[in-house]
């Protein structure tokens, strides 16, 4: 009868336990896997495990922005973003469809990513990794808050496209 | 007629406005490309959203001719991006009046194109075909403007743009390209130059003649022959070499 109670309890316990993990996609770029050296915005996805949270992009770009593994890099991908660029996302929250990406500023880190390759490289890996998520219709960056030193920084203009850098979201958000 | 070089310095917006201001005939900004794969390689120039032919035939050529000397291939399309890629690089060059373009046409992280970009004869090869074809779309000289990417911005005065592999940066090997222009455009001769062909190795000159203005030059891979069909209507292709000579060079290559 004990035996039997203990084998429900532990039972109830593993229903009601969530998931140990959450599996989440990265990208990056994979020359070799793309099969063209001539096209930067060619990206592939990644799995990553974490721990379960609801804050699901934060914990995504995170692990986009801490970069390949050492097997990932053996295999040919190759990012932007590394150990050095680990700890880039200041913030990131998700309003009416629009991902708003607060950044460090760690442009030192980041040299080559304006480049018109580079930056095909660093947006779509952003852009994807956080298009999985079906709340997520567009991106927008800022550098500590500014969107328009983002802007600046990649030879942006603020236009439409990026509500002419429009910081007030920035400042607001959850 | 003759060539005027101004570098411009400030941030990209002011550098256009002040090239607008001081009518400049043409606007260069020098970059290099840079990918987080050393393999990644191709000649691209960005050109504005609002870009004109001009500057789209300009960009093209210019794209066309580096990946021909460096043995490399065109990005883009057939050699530009217009716009830059989803608009970045856009707001370089789509503030100015007269034609504007922004030349990536080698790598700074491929190892072998790094190489290139540090040395004087990559810089003198790189100097010659923009001064080329500033001279083939500007012909009639006047103010050319340059502007040096990443840097003398005011808002990020330590930019110097992606470090070469191997060592080095970006701008600075730009700033090397655009000062070798420069000299080239000022220093040779004003005067209307006839069109040469040249055969070259690396940037050393090897052959050089005048051709006719509108002479059509044909590459025949398979002779190793570089020609141009008579003005008369004369059968194209030159004569085929005689058979005997052929089997002496298969022989020679076996």
């Amino acid at each position: 009868m004990r035996a039997a109670a203990a084998g429900l309890a532990l039972l109830l316990a593993c229903a009601a336990a969530p998931a140990a993990t959450l599996t989440l996609r990265v990208y990056f770029n994979n020359a070799q896997q793309a099969g063209r050296m001539d096209n930067c915005a060619i990206v592939f996805p990644r799995t990553r495990s974490v721990p379960p949270t609801p804050a699901v992009a934060g914990a995504a770009l995170r692990q986009l922005f801490a970069g390949p593994t050492e097997a990932e890099r053996a295999a040919g991908d190759r990012s932007p973003f590394s150990a050095a660029t680990a700890g880039l996302l200041k913030r990131v929250f998700i309003e009416h469809g629009t991902a708003y990406v607060d950044l460090h500023d760690l442009r030192a880190q980041l040299p080559g990513v304006t480049s018109s390759c580079g930056a095909a490289e660093f947006g779509m890996a952003i852009e994807r990794t956080l298009r999985q998520f079906p709340t997520v219709r567009r991106v927008l960056l800022a550098i500590d808050g500014d969107p328009r030193r983002y802007a600046e920084w990649m030879g942006q203009d603020c236009d439409l496209r990026n509500d002419h850098c429009d910081p007030a979201p920035f400042r607001g958000g959850r | 007629m003759g060539y005027r070089i101004k570098f411009y310095k400030g941030d990209y917006f002011q550098r256009q406005q002040a090239a607008n201001a001081d009518k400049a005939v043409a606007y260069v900004e020098h970059h290099f490309n840079s990918s987080a794969s050393p393999t990644a390689n191709y000649a691209v120039v960005v050109v504005g959203s609002n870009a004109s032919s001009t500057s789209r035939n300009w960009g093209r050529w210019y794209a066309k001719a580096v990946a021909e000397q460096f043995g490399t291939k065109v990005g883009g399309d057939g050699g530009i991006l217009v716009g830059g890629w989803d608009g970045r690089g856009d707001g370089n060059v789509k503030h100015t009046k007269m034609p504007a373009v922004l030349l990536e046409p080698l790598f700074a992280s491929h190892p072998q194109q790094a190489e290139a970009i540090r040395s004087e004869a990559g810089q003198a090869a790189l100097a010659r075909i923009l001064a080329e074809s500033i001279r083939r779309f500007f012909p009639d000289g006047g103010l050319i403007a340059f502007s040096v990417g990443h840097k003398y911005k005011t808002s990020s005065p330590n930019d110097r743009g992606a470090a070469l592999a191997g060592g080095g940066t970006e701008a600075d090997h730009a700033e090397k390209v655009l000062e070798k222009t420069a000299r080239l455009l000022t220093e040779e001769a004003a005067e209307p130059t006839p069109r040469m062909l040249r055969v070259m190795q690396g940037d050393r000159l090897l052959f050089e003649t005048a051709v006719d203005e509108d002479a059509v030059i044909h590459w025949s891979s398979d002779r190793n022959l570089l020609f141009i069909p008579d003005s008369d209507g004369a059968p194209a292709a030159p004569r085929a070499a005689p058979a005997a000579a052929k089997a002496k060079r298969k022989r020679a290559r076996a």
